[in-house]
Order: structure tokens, then C-alpha cells, then sequence
């Protein structure tokens, strides 16, 4: 099945791997996590090695997706002993498919198809948001001034508060709210049309792979080029791999990987504020009746020339925000592995692998001076952008394997030590002052600003061994232990010792499971270990650091430099120790496969950066403290349903995490985290992380008469939000905040029904999440019934007197709110529920006869639909959405690129 | 020599290779980032360190938005009105909620500048350099320090008093809130002892750091806001007698961006424009929402609008209005729109928010008329000194003397001082702790109330801001919640 990005592809099907489209611009990296959030200020993603190197997510993701073998995901304590030091949030085995002896064969994958919007959020029209705008307007003005009527001109409205007023022909004559001719006769602009389009996408993918007994080799080209659903947004990528592997001697055998690839993406400014000419925000905010170009369609124009009578804010044009900003980036990525294996005696061998990536990126950027700004019009100050970075790894590995048999037992012994460095450095420029916008590169920038280059680097070492015995392959046990330094701690705590054990019994060998012929295979397994995690926003974080603070004395700059953090000379390894117990049983000569497994995983001495009283100087401090636990069941299912001529097999995923924080810092505070706006989230002992925090609404005030009765904040009034008292104090402030959600599932599941009669083959995959709440932020910018900017067309259930109370949770029209309204609470926290039907893809094999006219070994032809539908309650335009990384505020949306919907006919053919 | 044993000669080799670079292979020195182990050691280090003590004045809590603590609470200022952004009209209106970002920047910002301050008041007895410039750095680091803690007390009230570098969090957790009488006592000594380590003045690149005249002016306006009169006045004298200081002829020369650190400048937060990032945002937060670039480039985002009442308060033909507000501007199209705006701080920057302008925090008018208060509290005197004083900036101003005709006793003087400070020193972040030290902010602002809109009449709850919630939850046992929050 086709699908543009690998990871993507992992979704709803293995247990207990969240596999998250977070935003769904091209290119985009979906966040990955195996069982639950295992930490809280360090990383929670999972250990990716590719070949034997080690990559980010956003090398992962751009892999072909034709090129991979195989994709193992490691979850407990003793397997991901080996693979990695940091392990302990889970490890992804990548392997790459590679040649083997025999004539060459070619193959051949093309697709081609498009992409579209999967939704569009419903808005008012002009003549909606007329009416409710006026009602605004009315609305503050009676609550403000006294002896005010609706019927006052804005001429008698005191000027001291321009949003009293609203447009009644005194600015442009048919922009006239009371007039019934006037009102029905304007337009209303369908901003989200403009910037959603049908992209194009299309792929081609060759290969080559064949060898001798000496040699074999593997080389496949591709280039998948991807228009996004917002205009102008788009991907184009090249990638090359040779896979190629050497039988030296019979004892020396050689291999190389080399993998380059090469991007180039036209961006958008999908996700930012409409102040920073953001296109989403823009596009929803916006007054309906705003038209795109001025008059004579010489420039364009933005709510500014509309607001400035009316105080409105001046909202940026959301089709300029896609034109008028061009931003390229150019990255190139290539992964080398080269290995070598010698067998030294019969039953000892040596190997080692050396893995090398190299990886720059640089974007261009550019805001010409047609772009309306925040209440600005254009011509407007052109700003330019430049900024570059290279990531370089290696990593060497080398083993001793010991693999011997003594009769009905067998011993496997590993001996092996590692050595790895990362380098990061980027520069970055900005430009203004251009003379025009015929060049957008800085050299023809009149004043240069903000330039700066940054450079950082970790290593680490780590030395590991491994004993596996089994007895007749009925009976497994085995034993690691591994230590693992890191740069990015200090010298007293540098070293971690990460032991593991499992055992394993293959029931099924016992003479008594023969007399059970149903069960034609069963495992047990108990496995438990201690694992590492060493990822961290900082590579120096036990350094007391110094910053810039600068200053000027009569017009002359100096230098300033003071302390920007505590230092932690102790600082050592985040641990994990984690406990699995699983069977697997096959049924009916594998014709159930059903998987179970039982974890808990208990992360301490967490790197938490914890908040401390600011009269330090500082706001937080990291130390190793604190302790998270994860623990849940996993359910797998591969059925053959029907076999014969027409075969029908399912696989089905189930999983459920519990996160619990035990412990948090020495006083065992809650952390209060920030996302777009001030403490959105907090983790408190007892609970998941990052929970969302605000106030409960328990309905709307209808008169004066409640708001007495009922403890209020000091400005409600009939028609604000009434909120609950949670402290019982009689008042409402600010302790009334309380946990209004989580963003974490109950349950995450996956359905992959494959249909096979003949040459047709079908395939039908949903996915799923039941549970888990998100904060959608963004209703602060279309939900706040202000007045002055484009709303949900839920404002229509407002509340307009207590005769039409609405739908008693959305409050009163009112530019100048009251009673702390739009304040952080339930209101807009949302079910984050979905069901989605992922991939549908219906496929036909071409017969022998007529393959064998054409000459080709293989054919299949192939409709396929992704994402073609999800089923949710969620208001915006992904479930799955989230705008801030990291554990503390996940599951906050404030704007973000929808996913899109594709559909697309391709071809496989062999030769 | 076999192919094996070479074979195997070679990977001893490896092998070694690998462990050989090992310890240092993992003590990563950051490329980017300087740390405290080569740091505070050098006349250079500290001189670095007090810079970036002088740069943490610019933050948001202390001076860089002071005008939402000293103007918008008055009556001279209402803020923009932004919808369902309370937090500037919490102040306005006196609900000020114990989440509201601004008071949380007030302690953090502080804290942080007075740990620079500690940082560099601890460690810099030991360390080789000239005496003088020993003397010099200790009294700036006093200065700032004593500065920022006057902001403190007078916003919280009862704050915690630190004076010495806090190295380990777990100290932070004993501090309490110290009574305001004694952050005072820490004040006057740190600029006693700063008045006498300073220089009278600076030449060149150094013009612009405190002076001893600046710790007298400061330590004469502590000591008048804690009304001990007769000690305020002496201290403001030896400041007018020391000569460094005058008033400008015109009154738009002491806010010029050319003329920057004159005459009158006594202490002001610099800032230089020029695209290096130490810019006065100032010119652009107050030109009006949605001007375009009609009053000053790159738009406005309308804070601090000045209210009718305040328009009112000028006496006709005082050449400070004009100069320091407006009603109107003509926009693009030449249409007149109506706005009230700040228009004293004005600049042409290259870019938003990157203008010259210095924000001046004690000018030689505030010193000269604190004097003239500080002399009529001692004892009414007509024709007196005070009045010299008084008159002089009125002159300035285009205005006529006040005489003891018309100001006739020391109640009638009170009253003129506060409507001169109110027209001298506006929008310079004054008005509010003037009203408040001298026990006039509930009598003027509940007269207004209906004009200020005020959500119920002010009490002396009302005087102080509420300490940050985030705070309180960090150290609930030790620090307490203000009264009536």
C-alpha cells in the first residue's frame, strides 16, 4: 500500500505503539511513542536505529517506504538491552531490504493520484456575523455607558472605546449593518476554499536487486513528488539506496549501505497567529465580508482598511500569508553503514559496523512588501530570511559472538562495546530594508539583523554483554547487562549499569500440550530489566550556563553576560525498570495467532526540571527526581478467517496505557506548564502527566438575581459563564482551577481486514483512539464572541436574554468581555475520539497469460483511498493534533495544518 | 603470516584504538555556551556581569512596561481595550487577579536582577583589580539593587529580602516575607554606601551608568515616600547643589532621541537602536492600533491611552500637552481619526519596537520638585524656596508662577505639587505611587469612579498588588497571600 511517509504506515498496527499525526503539512513527522509517556521533561521518544544507526524521527519518516524489510519495535527491558542505551522509551529495528543471490530482478512502483482537505470548520457568513457583531457592539456599550440606547448613532458612541461602534455606511457605503439591502446584499468570502486546494502526488520508485553466491546487491532510485492541500505547499524527494553485501571468504564477509536523500519543500505558515501571518488562523478570523484585493486589484487588502473606525484588530489577508511568503527549505540526508564479520573459530565470530550520517539543511525565506501585516497595509517592510544547519553522527560497534551447542543445549554468548557522537550547528540571518522584492536573498538587504550561529555536541560510550541459554528451544533463558556514559552529565553520575533477564517457555514443545492438538503453538515470556533514557532539551544540562544580556551606554553596545541556570554537578541517567509478561498462542495450525502482554514500567530519578521560588533567580532547576509509572495490557489477533479460493484475514491491535506520576520535586509541587497562553497544563502527583487546568462551567448566568445568589467574579453579569466554586470558598479565583482533562487514551486499536479471491485482492485498515480530551486553544480566536473577528457558526447558540438563553455554554455576545469568559475552561476542552477509516486499497494481479504476453514477471494495478474518513466529535480539523511537544502540554491545539485526504492508482511491476 | 592471524591482528587493533579515547571522548566542552567554572574572574568578567545587571532593568517587570504599574492604575491612563485580555484592565479597575502575567513578572523579573546584583556583591571582594574600580562596580551593583527593591516594596509591599546569592534552590525555601520597614532600611544603607563608592559623572562610553548624584536623588525620593521630610529635603539639596544638573530650556529636548543623557537626565534605561536588539519598544506599543505607519513606523498597538481626564489636567497654554499627547492623527488617506495617545516617547526605527528612545527613571525636574514638596511638608513658607522651585518648572512649561496669593497654605501646595508632578512627569510611570505616598489615591480615585469605571471603591487593600499565585503554590508555609486576594 502506498503510503508517502513510513512511519505514518505503523499506525493502529503494532500494540502499544502511538504513532501520532500531529499536523499534516508535507513532509510532516508524526510523533511516535511505545507505551505511554515515559518521562516528563526529558524525551519520550522511542530509540530508532536504522541498519545500525542511529536516526531522528524525521530521518525515519522520509525512508521509502518500499525499501524496508522489516520494522521491529522492541518494548521490553531485556531485548532493548542490546539495541540501546537509551532505550528505555522503546526501540524501532529498521531493516532495509537487501539483494540476494540469483538473476537480477527489477521492479517497478509507480502511483499517482491527489489530495484534498478531510474537512472544513463551519463559520459565520456576512450577513450571520453582521448580526452578531452589531449585537457585540450593543452589548458593551449598554454595560459601560450610562444612559446608552441600541439606537444611538456611533457619532453620539464615546470615542474613548472605538468598539462601541459598528459599521453603519459611515465608512464605505455598503459596508452597513442596519441597512436590510445592504446586508443581504453583501458577499461573504469563503477564505478556506482560497487556501485549500486538490494536490497532486505522485511517485516512482525503481529497483534493482540480484547477485552471485559472492556477491549481492540491492539499488533502488525514487522520487516522490507531493502538492499539499494549502496552495503553494509542497515536497519533492529523491532518494538513492545501495545496498550491497560480500562474501569476501567464506569466513569475511563485507557490506555497505549508502542511502542519500535529497528534499526540497516549498513551506507555508500554516500554524502561526494571524499577527505573524499565519494562514489558518488568518483564514478563520477573518472578517467574512473582507475582500481579498482592493478595488482595482492592484494590491492586496486585509481587514485593516475595514477596522480602524470600529477598533477591530487588523487581521491579516490569508491568501497574501501564502503568496507573498515564499519559504524554501533544501535538506539532504545521507546514512552510510559499512559492516564487516569474520568468523574466527568455528563457533566464534567478530563483527563491526561503522555508521555514519551526514545531514544540512537550508531555508530561504522572504515576506515581500505586497503582504499586508497586522494593521498595516501594503507597501509594507520586506523581511528576508536565511538559515542553514548540518547534523553529523557516527556510531562504531563491535561484538564477539560465542554460539555453540552441547547436545540438547545451546549457549549464546555476546560480548560488545559502542562508541557515538552527534554534532549540531546551524546560522541563522535576518534582512529588512530591500530595495524591491526582485531579489528575496540578503545580499540585497539594506540592514542585516539578528545573525547567529550556534554549535552542540554529545557523545556516548557504552559496553554490554549477553548470555542466552536454551534447553531443547523448549526452555530460554537470558541475562545482558550493559553500561552506558554520557556526555551530557556530569562526571560524578556519568556512568549508568542497565541490568535485564528474561525467561521464555515454549509450552507447546511439552509432551502434554501434543495431546492438545488446537493449540499448535504457545510461548510464555516474563522479561525484566533497567533501562536508560539520556535525551534532554539541553546537551550541557549540568553545567551552570551563563547567557547574553545585553546592554548600551549613550548609543554604544556592551556586552553583558549572567547566570541562566543552576548547574547540577550530580546530574546523572533518567531509569526505568520495566517488567513484561506476555503469551503467545497460535490456535488451529496458526490459523488464531492471539498475543497478550501484561508491562509496567516505573521511570525514576526523572531529569526534571523543577520549578523553584523565583527569588533564586532562576525559575526551574534540573534534578534527577521524581518517578512516573506506565502500565497496561496489549492484545494482538492475526486471524486466517477463510482459506481456500477466497481467503480472509484479520490483525487486529489493541492497547491501554495508565500513566501515573508518583512523584514529582522535594515538595512534591504540581507543575504548572504554558502552551500559546499562560498555565494551560498541570502534573500533579496521582494523576497522568499533563493534565489540562482550568475552570469547570456549570451554565450561564440568566439574571442578576442568580448572579447574587451564586458565587461570581467580580465583573459577571447576566449572560456570563457561571463557574464552579471548586474550593468552596464563595468566590471564584484563581485556586478554582482544577484538572479539566487529559489528552492520554484509554484505549488505542487498529483493524486490518485483507480480502484475496483470484487476482483482486482487498484491504480495509481502521484505526483508532477511544478517550483522551484535547484543549482547543484556537476557540480563544473563533469562540470568544467578541465581535470583531469571524466565528464557529456555534456562536449562533449564544446566549441572547434570558428568554433566549441559547444552549446555556456559550455566553453573551460582547466586545468588551465580562465575567472572565473567555478565561481557560471545559468549555473548550474537547473528546479527542476518533475512528478512522485509514487506508482502503483494492488491488488486481494481472493473470500469467497476460504477463507472460507483455514479459513482465509481476503486475498489480491498484486504487487506493487514505484517510478517507474519520469519525469525531472534534470541532477542528484533526484529532490527533498537537501543537507543543513534550509531555507536560500534549493534546493543546493552537492551529495547526489539517490532515488531508488522499487518493491515489498505481502500479507494481516485476521484470 | 596467515590470512587469520592478520586478521586478527587487526581487530586487537581496533580494538584498542577504541578504548584508548575514552575519558575525554565524553567531556564535551560547550562550543556555544559559556558557564560560571571561567567565569567571575577577571575586572572584565565583572564588568560583563554588571552590564548584563544593568541590561535585566529592561525587562518587562521592572522598567520595560512600568507604565502598568505606575500609570494605568491612575487616573491618567486607561489601557487598550483588547477584548477578553484582561490582564492591563485588571489594573485599570482594581480586580487584579493573582494569575495575571504582569504582577508575576514584576517578582521574577526583579528577583532576577537583584540575584545579578548578589552574584556580583558576593564574589567580587577577592578579586585583583583596581581599587577604584572595585569601589565603582560595588556602588552600581548597590544602586541596581536598591532601585529594584524600591519597585518591590512599593508594588508588594512585604517582600522577601535577599542579599546574598542563592547557589543551591533548596535555601530559597526559607525565606519569608521581611516587613517593608526593613527592605527600606536595606535600601537607604545599600545607597548610602553606593553615594559614596560612585562618581559624580562619566565621560564617553560609560555615560549612562549610575552616579553619585543618582543614588542621592533615589535615596531623597526613598526617603520622601517613607515621609521622613527634613532628611528627604537635605538629601535632594546636596543633589541641586552639586551644580552636574539643570533643567533644559524646552521641554521636547529632554525626550529627544539626538540629545540623549542631557543635562536633566539623571538616571535612565538605555537603549540604542540599530537592529542589535536593544531597542525601546515604547514609540510603537503607544502609537494607536491600526495608524499604519501614519504616526510612527511600522504601527502601534494603542496601550496607555491617556483619559479626557487627564487632557483636562493641563492649565491652557502649557506647551507640555501637545508635546506629551494627543486626541487625534491624520491617517493615510488624510482622514482625521480620533484617538487618545501617547506621543512623548517618538523615534523612526528600522524596525518594530527598535526605536532609541531611553526611558528615564529620575529626572532633575522630579528632583526639583520633590524638594519643593519635601520643603512645604517641613513647613509652609510663602515666596519661599519652594516655590522657586515649583515656578521653575512651570516656566519651563510656558506657564505662569504660582504665588502664595494662590496657593496660600501648605494644603493649597500639596495640591498644586500633585497636579504639577501629574503633568511634569506624565506617562513616565509616576502617578500612581505619587498618589499613594501621600495617602491621596483612595480620596482621588473613588471621586472618579464612575469615570474610571471601577469595579467597587477603593480600600488600602487596593494599594499593593497581589503576590503571584505560582509563588505562593511553590512555598505555601512560608509566603503569604497579600489582604483581600
Amino acid at each position: 500500500m502506498p503510503i508517502s511517509n513510513v512511519a505514518t504506515g505503523m499506525q493502529g498496527k503494532i500494540p502499544g505503539v502511538i504513532v501520532q499525526q500531529t499536523g499534516g503539512a508535507p513532509g510532516a513527522t508524526p510523533a511516535i511513542k511505545v507505551r505511554g509517556f515515559g518521562s516528563i521533561s526529558a524525551g519520550t521518544n522511542p530509540l530508532i536505529v536504522v541498519d545500525g544507526n542511529i536516526v531522528p524521527a524525521s530521518v525515519f519518516s522520509n525512508l521509502s517506504s518500499s525499501d524496508i524489510q522489516s520494522i521491529d519495535v522492541l518494548k521490553d527491558a531485556s531485548s532493548t538491552a542490546i539495541y540501546g542505551s537509551k532505550g528505555s522509551n522503546g526501540v524501532l529495528i529498521v531493516t532495509t531490504k537487501r539483494g540476494k543471490a540469483g538473476a537480477t530482478k527489477f521492479t517497478a512502483d509507480v502511483y499517482t493520484g491527489f489530495q484534498d482537505v478531510s474537512k472544513k470548520i463551519d463559520v459565520l457568513n456576512s450577513q450571520q456575523f453582521a448580526e452578531f457583531s452589531k449585537e457585540a457592539s450593543n452589548n458593551a456599550y449598554l454595560d459601560n455607558v450610562p444612559g446608552a440606547s441600541i439606537n444611538d448613532p456611533n457619532s453620539a458612541r464615546p470615542s474613548s472605546y472605538l468598539r462601541y461602534r459598528y459599521p453603519r455606511g459611515d465608512l464605505f457605503d455598503w459596508f452597513n449593518f442596519d441597512d436590510p439591502a445592504k446586508l443581504a446584499a453583501m458577499p461573504t468570502y469563503d477564505y478556506q476554499d482560497m487556501i485549500f486546494r486538490k494536490g497532486m502526488i505522485n511517485n516512482y520508485q525503481v529497483t534493482a536487486s540480484g547477485g552471485t553466491d559472492k556477491a549481492q546487491y540491492l539499488i533502488t532510485g525514487g522520487y516522490l513528488k507531493q502538492d499539499g492541500i494549502i496552495e503553494k505547499s509542497r515536497l519533492d524527494r529523491y532518494s538513492i539506496r545501495a545496498n550491497v553485501d560480500l562474501n569476501v571468504t567464506d569466513r569475511f564477509k563485507l557490506g555497505a549501505n549508502i542511502n542519500p536523500v535529497y528534499k526540497i519543500q516549498q513551506n507555508v505558515n500554516s500554524d502561526g497567529h494571524w499577527a505573524d501571518n499565519g494562514i489558518i488562523n488568518a483564514a478563520l478570523s477573518a472578517v467574512p465580508m473582507t475582500p481579498v484585493w482592493n478595488a482595482d486589484h492592484s494590491a492586496y487588502t486585509s481587514q485593516t482598511a475595514l477596522a480602524v473606525p470600529y477598533g477591530w484588530p487588523g487581521i491579516t489577508n490569508p491568501v497574501a500569508n501564502i503568496t507573498e511568503n515564499p519559504n524554501e527549505t533544501i535538506s539532504t540526508n545521507l546514512l552510510t553503514n559499512v559492516y564487516a564479520s569474520y568468523q574466527l573459530l568455528k563457533d566464534l565470530s567478530y563483527r563491526a559496523t561503522g555508521n555514519f550520517n551526514i545531514g544540512s539543511g537550508r531555508r530561504n525565506a522572504y515576506k515581500t512588501s505586497r503582504l499586508p501585516l497586522n494593521q498595516i497595509l501594503p507597501p509594507t517592510q520586506a523581511t528576508g530570511e536565511a538559515y542553514s544547519d548540518l547534523t553529523t553522527s557516527w556510531l562504531i560497534n563491535q561484538t564477539l559472538n560465542y554460539n555453540k551447542s552441547f547436545g540438547v543445549h545451546h549457549l549464546d554468548l555476546l560480548l560488545g562495546m559502542e562508541a557515538y557522537k552527534y554534532q549540531f550547528q546551524s546560522s541563522q540571518a535576518n534582512g529588512t530594508s530591500f530595495a524591491n522584492d526582485v531579489v528575496p536573498t540578503l545580499n540585497a538587504a539594506g540592514l542585516p539583523s539578528a545573525v547567529t550561529s550556534f554549535k552542540t555536541a554529545n557523545s556516548s560510550t557504552s559496553y554490554f554483554g549477553r548470555a542466552t541459554y536454551n534447553y531443547k528451544e523448549k526452555y530460554i533463558a537470558n541475562v545482558s547487562l550493559r553500561a552506558d556514559g554520557s556526555s551530557i552529565f556530569g562526571s560524578q553520575n556519568r556512568w549508568g549499569v542497565f541490568p535485564a533477564g528474561s525467561v521464555g517457555w515454549v509450552l507447546s514443545e511439552e509432551p502434554f500440550m501434543k495431546n492438545i492438538p488446537v493449540v499448535s503453538n504457545a510461548k510464555l515470556r516474563v522479561s525484566y530489566g533497567l533501562a536508560g533514557n539520556n535525551q534532554f532539551s539541553s546537551d550541557y544540562p549540568y553545567l551552570a550556563t551563563l547567557q547574553a544580556d545585553n546592554y548600551s551606554f549613550n548609543n554604544t553596545l556592551v556586552n553583558g553576560l549572567a547566570a541562566a541556570t543552576l548547574g547540577n554537578p550530580e546530574l546523572g541517567w533518567e531509569k526505568s525498570k520495566q517488567f513484561d509478561a506476555g503469551i503467545d498462542v497460535g490456535l488451529f495450525q496458526e490459523r488464531i495467532a492471539i498475543g497478550v502482554d501484561y508491562y509496567q514500567r516505573k521511570t525514576h530519578d526523572l531529569l526534571l526540571a523543577v520549578n523553584v521560588p523565583t527569588i533564586t533567580g532562576f525559575s526551574t532547576a534540573v534534578k534527577n527526581i521524581g518517578a512516573i509509572e506506565n502500565k497496561g495490557w496489549e492484545f494482538s489477533l492475526a486471524t486466517r478467517n477463510l482459506i481456500g479460493a477466497f481467503t480472509w484475514t484479520t490483525n487486529a491491535a489493541l492497547s491501554f496505557n495508565r500513566n501515573t506520576v508518583l512523584a514529582l520535586g522535594p515538595t512534591g509541587d504540581p507543575i504548572r506548564s504554558n502552551s500559546g497562553v499562560n498555565e494551560t497544563n498541570i502534573t500533579i502527583i496521582g494523576k497522568p502527566i499533563g493534565n489540562i487546568y482550568g475552570y469547570k462551567q456549570i451554565g450561564i448566568f440568566q439574571n442578576q438575581a442568580e448572579i447574587d445568589k451564586l458565587p461570581h467574579d467580580v465583573t459577571s453579569r447576566p449572560g456570563d459563564v457561571k463557574f464552579e466554586d471548586v474550593n468552596k470558598d464563595g468566590k471564584i479565583t484563581a485556586d478554582d482551577r482544577t484538572v479539566i482533562g487529559n489528552s492520554q487514551p484509554d484505549f488505542i486499536y487498529g483493524l486490518t481486514n485483507t480480502f484475496r479471491y483470484k487476482n483482486f485482492d482487498l484491504m480495509v485498515a481502521i484505526q483508532g483512539q477511544q478517550g483522551g480530551q484535547i484543549l482547543n486553544l484556537s476557540r480563544r480566536f473563533f469562540e470568544n464572541v467578541e465581535g470583531s473577528a469571524n466565528q464557529l457558526t456555534t456562536v449562533l447558540n449564544r446566549w441572547h436574554s434570558e428568554a433566549e438563553p441559547g444552549n446555556g455554554i456559550i455566553p453573551r455576545a460582547n466586545q468588551r468581555t465580562t465575567g472572565n469568559n473567555n478565561a481557560i475552561s471545559d468549555r473548550w476542552v474537547e473528546d479527542a475520539s476518533y475512528l478512522r477509516i485509514q487506508n482502503i486499497s483494492l488491488g488486481y494481479q494481472l493473470p500469467e497469460k497476460v504477463l507472460h504476453h507483455v514479459r513482465l514477471q509481476q503486475a498489480r494495478i491498484y486504487l487506493s483511498a487514505q484517510n478517507l474518513y474519520t469519525f469525531t466529535n472534534y470541532l477542528n480539523y484533526n484529532p490527533e493534533v498537537s501543537n507543543y511537544e513534550g509531555a507536560l502540554t500534549s493534546g493543546v491545539d493552537y492551529g495547526r495544518y489539517p490532515l488531508a485526504r488522499t487518493f491515489v492508482v498505481g502500479v507494481n511491476i516485476g521484470f | 603470516m596467515n590470512m587469520r592471524t592478520k586478521y586478527i591482528y587487526l581487530l586487537l587493533a581496533t580494538t584498542v584504538a577504541f578504548t584508548a579515547c575514552k575519558k575525554s571522548f565524553l567531556e564535551q566542552v560547550p562550543p556555544s555556551t559559556a558557564t560560571t567554572e571561567n567565569f567571575y574572574k577577571t575586572a572584565d568578567d565583572f564588568k560583563n556581569a554588571l552590564n548584563a545587571n544593568y541590561g535585566s532593568l529592561q525587562s518587562g517587570g521592572v522598567f520595560g512596561n512600568a507604565y502598568v504599574f505606575g500609570d494605568i492604575p491612575s487616573d491618567n491612563n486607561v489601557p487598550v481595550a483588547s477584548g477578553s485580555v484582561t490582564d492591563q484592565d485588571e489594573f485599570d479597575r482594581f480586580y487584579i487577579k493573582t494569575t495575571n502575567p504582569f504582577v508575576a513578572a514584576r517578582w521574577n523579573d526583579s528577583y532576577k536582577s537583584i540575584s545579578r546584583s548578589n552574584a556580583i556583591l558576593d564574589r567580587i571582594g577577592p578579586i585583583a583589580m583596581s581599587d577604584s574600580l572595585k569601589k565603582r562596580f560595588t556602588g552600581e551593583a548597590l544602586f541596581l539593587r536598591a532601585l529594584v527593591y524600591f519597585n518591590l516594596v512599593r508594588s508588594f509591599g512585604d517582600v522577601p529580602l535577599v542579599v546574598k546569592e542563592i547557589t543551591n534552590a533548596n535555601q530559597a525555601y526559607e525565606y519569608t516575607r521581611d516587613p517593608a520597614a526593613n527592605i527600606y532600611t536595606q535600601i537607604e544603607t545599600d545607597l548610602k554606601t553606593a553615594e559614596a563608592s560612585l562618581p559624580v559623572s562619566y565621560t564617553g562610553a560609560d555615560v549612562g551608568r549610575a552616579t553619585s548624584g543618582a543614588a542621592k536623588a533615589l535615596l531623597g525620593k526613598v526617603l520622601l515616600t517613607q515621609r521622613k521630610f527634613p532628611e528627604a529635603a537635605a538629601k535632594l539639596k546636596e543633589v541641586i547643589s552639586s551644580g552636574t544638573y539643570g533643567l533644559l530650556d524646552k521641554y521636547a529636548d529632554v525626550f529627544d532621541v539626538a540629545k540623549k543623557n542631557n543635562k536633566e537626565s539623571v538616571f535612565d534605561v538605555q537603549y540604542k537602536s540599530g537592529g542589535v536588539k536593544e531597542g525601546n519598544s515604547l514609540p510603537n506599543t503607544f502609537a494607536p492600533e491600526n495608524s499604519g505607519n501614519a504616526v510612527v513606523m511600522f504601527g502601534g498597538d494603542g496601550n496607555n491611552q491617556p483619559t479626557p481626564d487627564m487632557e483636562n489636567a493641563y492649565e491652557a497654554g502649557d506647551v507640555r500637552k501637545d508635546f506629551s499627547m494627543a486626541t487625534s492623527y491624520k491617517n493615510a488617506s488624510g482622514a482625521t481619526v480620533s484617538y487618545y495617545f501617547v506621543k512623548k516617547y517618538f523615534d523612526v526605527p528600522a524596525v518594530k519596537n527598535d526605536n532609541g528612545n531611553n526611558f528615564p527613571v529620575i529626572r532633575y525636574a522630579d528632583v526639583v520638585l520633590m524638594y519643593a514638596e519635601a520643603l512645604n511638608e517641613v513647613g509652609y513658607q510663602a515666596g519661599g524656596e519652594a516655590f522657586t522651585y515649583l515656578n521653575s518648572v512651570r516656566k519651563r512649561a510656558g506657564l505662569g508662577d504660582k504665588t502664595s496669593a494662590n496657593v496660600p497654605d501648605q494644603a493649597a501646595f500639596r495640591l498644586a505639587m500633585e497636579n504639577e508632578r501629574r503633568v511634569e512627569l506624565a506617562f513616565e510611570g509616576h502617578r500612581w505611587y505619587d498618589l499613594v505616598r501621600t495617602n491621596r489615591a483612595i480620596t482621588v480615585l473613588n471621586s472618579k469612579k464612575a469615570q474610571i469605571r471601577l469595579v467597587a471603591d477603593l480600600t488600602s487593600d487596593n494599594l499593593v498588588i497581589p503576590i503571584p499565585q505560582s509563588q505562593i503554590d511553590i512555598n505555601k508555609d512560608k509566603i503569604k497571600q497579600n489582604k483581600g486576594y
